[in-house]
C-alpha cells in the first residue's frame, strides 16, 4: 500500500531493508533498530537517508543518540488495539526532542486516525487498503480537544 | 468418520442492527425460535454447517456466531443443555418486566 | 452541578456524530466487527446475553432533575421502561438496538449526558463519593477535580488503547465512600499544613481475579502537578503494562510484579522529564468549574426540627426510613436522603422510568434539582430540609421507594449476572432476591446492624464480593451454579479481601447459609455495637466454618 502524508497517497521511495542484507551506502533505507544497534558505523557513510525501524516492546529513550541522527523514526502498530506507539510517539517528541518525520506502520485504521496525527505521527503506512475519503473525514470528525498534545486546527479547552 | 464428542449441536449468533439472539436454520437463515434451528449430530456436520454460515452474503448480518448442545425434553422440543444457553433462550430469570411502580411502560 | 458550556456540548456532539458514522459504516459491512467493537465498547455498548447494552456515564454521580428524566424518556421510548445503576454510579439498559443507539446519543447529548469512554481499554468514568459537598467529613469538594479528569480524560490521544481499562476514584472526606483503594489510581485530597489542596495517591488497585488493595505512591501531590503526574503513571502503564494476558493487564499486576518503589521511580522519572506547564489544567479552569459546585443558597434553620420529632414519634415506619435512610449534613436543619434502590425481593439497582421521573419532581421540590447515584447502587438527595422529611418520605412511599435499608444487610450490592451478562458463570440477581427475603423483617435487619453483602456472577468481580463483610461469588460447576462464600473483606478507608469460607454451595442453599453466618454472629459479638465485620476480624474464620459447615 502507498503511504499516507497530508491526507494524500504519496509514493516517497523509502525501502525497507531485506532481513539479512547489508545496509547499503547509498539510497533512502528503513533499517531495523537491531540492524542498526549491530553494526552502528554502518550508518555512518551512508550518502541515502537513513530510517530506523523501532518495534513497540523498545524503550525509545535508551536509543536517543541512534534516534537522533535518524531522518525518519517508523513505530509499529501490529495489532489497532495495542497502544504502546502513542506513548512511544510523546517520549520521542517531547523528551527526545525529535523532529524529523515520525511514521507509524501496521494495523492502521481510520478510526484511529486522528489520535496518531494527535500523538505526532506525519505519516501512515497501512497493512489495509485506505479509502482516502473516509480516511479524511475521519480526521475531521471532531474540531475540539481537551488535550494539549498536537491539536492541528482543532480547538482546544482554554 | 462421523464422530460426536459433545452431542447435538445448534449454531447461535445476534442481530448486528437488534442485538437478539438468533439461531440457524435448515433454510440457511436465522430465525429467533430455536425450534427451527438446524441441529447438527457430528463433528462433519458441525463443520458443514459451519462453513455454511461463513459462506451465505448476509453474514455480516449476525455477529458472536458459535454452537452450543441441546437436548430434546420429553415432547422432543430442542433444549439448550447448560443453563446459560437457557437463559440466553428464555430472557432473564428475573421478574424484570413487573418492577414496583411501573405505570403505562409500553414495555414489550 | 457543571453545566455544559458550548465547548463541552460541541464536543460531546461531535462525538456523538461520530459515533453515528461508525455505525452506520458497521451496519453498511464497510467496517468489521473486529474492528468496530473497540469502537463500540468505548462508547458503552456491549452485546450482552440477549441484547446490546448501552452504559450511560453518570459522571462522579452526579445528576440534574433534567438529566434523570430524560434517562427515564429513554428507558421507555427505546427500552423496556427500567434502567439499571451500577456500582461505578452509572446506569445501563439492557435493551436498546444498535441502529437506535446514535439517535439516543443524541437525546444524552440533548443534556449534557454521553455513554464516553464507559467501557473499553481506557480511562474510565471518573468515580466519587455519594456525599461530595455535603458530608460533615469532608476536607473539600471533590467534584471539580473528578469534573476536570472526566474533560482531560476524554478521547485522550495517548491513552485510549491501554493494556486494559483504567478507572480513577477521588474522595475528599476521611470515611472512604468511594472505595478509591479498589482503583487503578485512588485520590484523596487533602489540604496541607500551608492550607494547600492537593491528593494522596494511590495506584494499582482492583477486584477481579487478583484482589489486591492500592499501594500510596505519592503522600501528597499539589494540584498544579495532579494532570502532569497523571499522565506519567499513565505513560509508565501504557508503555510496560503486561498485553500478553487479559487476566495479568490490569496496573495492579504491573505494580505487584515490580513493586510499588520501582513503578514509584519509573514514574517520577516520567514526571520529572514532562512539559508540565503544557499538561497543566488551563489557568482558571478549576475556578470555572468549581463556581457550578458551590453549595446551593440554604436556608438558616435549627438541627432537628421539633415537627420531625413529632412525625418520627408518630410513625414507626417513618422513624425507621430516618434512622436508616437519612444521614448527617453538613447544615444544620438539613439532611442527606439515601433513596434504597434495593426493595426486599427486588432487582437490586433497578429504577422504573416512573420511579425516575417521581425522584427527579422530588429533587425539584426538596433538594434543589440534584441527584447522585451511589457506588452502592443507590440515589441520594444531597439537600434536604428536615421539615420536608415526612412528606417526601410519604412521596416516596407512593412510588415504592421507601426501603429503609441503607447500609443493612439486604443493600446489597449486585452485579447482572447470568440474567444479563455474557461473562457470567452464575446468577447473581435470584441470590441477592432470596436473601433479601430471608432478612425482610426489619426488626432483624435493625439487630444485625451494618452489614454489608456483596454478590458477583463471575471472577471479574464487578459486584465487589471481595469486598463484601460477606462476599459471594457465583461460579460454575459441572454446569451448575455454585457460589463461593468469602468473609471479612471491606471497600472503606481500612479496604481489605475477604477470606473464602470453605467449599461452595447451592443456589438454594446460599441465603440458608448466609443465615447461619449472621446468627452465629449474633452469639457471637459481644454487643450490639460490635458489628459483623468486627467480629469477624476479632474471632477469625473458624467459629464460621464451624458453624456453617459443622453439620455436613
Ligand atoms: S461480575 Fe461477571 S457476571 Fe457480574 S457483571 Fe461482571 S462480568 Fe458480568
Amino acid at each position: 500500500m502507498p503511504i499516507i502524508k497530508n491526507g494524500q497517497f504519496v509514493e516517497d521511495g523509502w525501502v525497507t531493508l531485506e532481513e539479512g542484507a547489508a545496509v547499503p551506502v547509498e539510497g533512502d533505507v528503513i533499517i531495523p533498530l537491531e540492524v542498526a544497534l549491530a553494526d552502528v558505523t554502518a550508518l555512518d557513510g551512508r550518502t541515502g537517508k537513513t530510517a530506523l525501524l523501532i518495534s513497540n516492546d523498545v524503550d525509545v529513550e535508551d536509543h536517543a543518540e541512534l534516534i537522533a541522527k535518524a531522518d525518519m523514526v517508523v513505530l509499529m502498530l501490529p495489532a489497532f488495539t495495542d497502544g504502546r506507539a502513542y506513548s512511544q510517539a510523546m517520549v520521542l517528541i517531547e523528551e527526545l526532542d525529535y523532529k524529523n518525520e515520525l511514521r507509524i506502520k501496521g494495523d492502521v485504521l481510520v478510526d484511529q486516525a486522528l489520535h496518531m496525527v494527535r500523538c505526532g505521527f506525519d505519516s501512515f503506512d497501512s497493512n489495509h487498503e485506505i479509502d482516502l475519503e473516509v480516511w479524511n473525514k475521519a480526521l475531521h470528525k471532531m474540531s475540539t480537544t481537551y488535550q494539549r498534545t498536537y491539536e492541528g486546527d482543532l480547538q482546544v479547552r482554554s | 468418520m462421523a464422530k460426536k464428542i459433545k452431542g447435538d449441536q445448534i449454531f447461535t449468533g445476534q442481530l448486528l442492527r437488534e442485538g437478539l439472539v438468533v439461531y440457524f436454520t435448515a433454510d440457511e437463515n436465522w430465525s429467533t425460535d430455536l425450534q427451527q434451528a438446524v441441529v447438527a449430530t457430528s463433528d462433519d456436520e458441525l463443520t458443514e454447517l459451519e462453513m455454511k454460515i461463513e459462506s451465505i452474503s448476509h453474514k455480516n448480518d449476525v455477529i458472536d456466531v458459535y454452537p452450543f448442545v441441546v437436548v430434546r425434553d420429553e415432547k422432543g422440543k430442542l433444549v439448550p443443555q447448560h443453563i446459560r444457553e437457557r437463559i440466553r433462550t428464555e430472557g432473564p430469570s428475573i421478574d424484570y418486566i413487573n418492577q414496583p411502580f411501573k405505570q403505562n411502560m409500553n414495555a414489550a | 452541578m457543571y453545566v455544559y458550556d458550548d465547548f463541552d456540548e460541541k464536543f460531546v456532539r461531535e462525538r456523538a456524530a461520530q459515533f453515528r458514522d461508525q455505525v452506520e459504516r458497521r451496519l453498511s459491512g464497510q467496517l468489521e466487527e473486529a474492528q468496530f467493537r473497540p469502537l463500540r465498547l468505548m462508547n458503552g455498548v456491549y452485546l450482552q446475553l440477549h441484547a446490546y447494552m448501552l452504559r450511560v456515564a453518570v459522571p462522579y454521580g452526579t445528576l440534574s432533575s433534567r438529566q434523570l428524566r430524560q434517562l427515564s424518556m429513554i428507558a421507555s421510548k427505546y427500552d423496556k421502561g427500567y434502567g439499571h445503576f451500577t456500582t461505578r454510579q452509572n446506569i445501563q439498559f439492557n435493551w436498546p438496538q444498535l441502529k437506535d443507539i446514535p439517535d439516543i446519543l443524541d437525546d444524552l447529548a440533548d443534556v449534557g449526558m454521553h455513554a464516553i469512554q464507559t467501557s473499553g481499554n481506557c480511562i474510565r468514568n471518573v468515580t466519587s463519593d455519594q456525599w461530595s459537598g455535603v458530608a460533615a467529613d469532608e476536607v473539600a469538594d471533590p467534584r471539580p477535580y473528578a469534573e476536570l479528569m472526566r474533560q482531560w480524560s476524554s478521547l485522550h490521544p495517548e491513552f485510549s488503547y491501554l493494556p486494559r481499562k483504567f478507572k480513577i476514584a477521588i474522595t475528599g472526606a476521611v470515611s472512604d465512600r468511594a472505595a478509591i483503594a479498589f482503583h487503578d489510581i485512588g485520590l484523596q485530597l487533602l489540604k496541607n499544613s500551608d492550607g494547600e489542596i492537593g491528593f494522596r495517591v494511590l495506584v494499582g488497585g482492583g477486584l477481579g481475579r487478583t484482589p489486591m488493595v492500592a499501594k500510596q505512591i505519592r503522600d501528597f501531590i499539589s494540584f498544579d502537578d495532579l494532570l502532569p503526574y497523571l499522565v506519567a503513571i499513565l505513560r509508565a502503564y501504557n508503555i510496560e503494562g503486561r498485553r500478553d494476558n487479559k487476566y495479568k493487564a490490569r496496573i495492579k499486576i504491573l505494580v505487584h510484579e515490580k513493586g510499588i518503589d520501582d513503578f514509584r521511580a519509573r514514574v517520577d522519572d516520567i514526571f520529572e522529564g514532562l512539559d508540565k506547564e503544557k499538561l497543566r489544567a488551563p489557568k482558571g479552569e478549576i475556578e470555572r468549574i468549581s463556581k457550578f459546585f458551590e453549595l446551593p443558597a440554604y436556608e438558616t434553620l435549627e438541627e432537628n426540627s421539633p415537627e420531625l420529632a413529632e412525625a418520627r414519634a408518630a410513625n414507626a415506619s417513618f422513624n425507621a426510613f430516618v434512622n436508616r435512610n437519612v444521614a448527617t449534613h453538613k447544615k444544620p436543619g438539613y439532611s442527606i436522603v439515601n433513596i434504597s434502590l434495593k426493595p426486599i425481593g427486588g432487582i437490586p439497582g433497578d429504577a422504573t422510568s416512573s420511579q425516575m421521573d417521581v425522584v427527579a419532581d422530588l429533587a425539584d421540590q426538596y433538594s434543589f434539582g440534584e441527584i447522585r447515584v451511589s457506588h452502592e447502587q443507590n440515589l441520594v438527595l444531597a439537600h434536604v430540609k428536615q421539615s420536608d422529611l415526612f412528606t417526601l418520605w410519604q412521596r416516596l412511599r407512593e412510588a415504592e421507594l421507601e426501603t429503609a435499608n441503607i447500609g443493612a444487610i439486604t443493600d446489597m450490592i449486585t452485579c447482572p449476572g447470568l440474567d444479563y451478562c455474557t461473562l457470567a458463570t452464575a446468577r447473581s440477581i435470584p441470590i441477592a432476591q432470596k436473601i433479601s427475603e430471608k432478612f425482610a423483617d426489619q426488626s432483624r435487619q435493625d439487630l444485625i446492624g451494618d452489614l454489608k453483602i456483596k454478590i458477583s456472577g463471575c471472577i471479574n468481580a464487578c459486584g465487589h464480593h471481595h469486598a463484601g463483610h460477606i462476599g459471594i461469588l457465583g461460579l460454575d460447576k459441572k454446569g451448575e451454579e455454585y457460589y463461593q462464600i468469602t468473609l471479612g473483606g471491606s471497600g472503606d478507608e481500612n479496604a481489605a479481601v475477604g477470606d473464602i469460607l470453605g467449599p461452595g454451595f447451592s443456589a438454594d442453599e446460599v441465603a440458608g447459609a448466609v443465615d447461619v453466618l449472621v446468627d452465629r454472629y449474633i452469639e457471637l459479638r459481644e454487643s450490639k455495637s460490635e458489628s459483623f465485620l468486627d467480629v469477624v476480624k476479632r474471632v477469625g474464620l473458624e467459629p464460621f466454618k464451624e458453624a456453617l459447615y459443622a453439620d455436613h
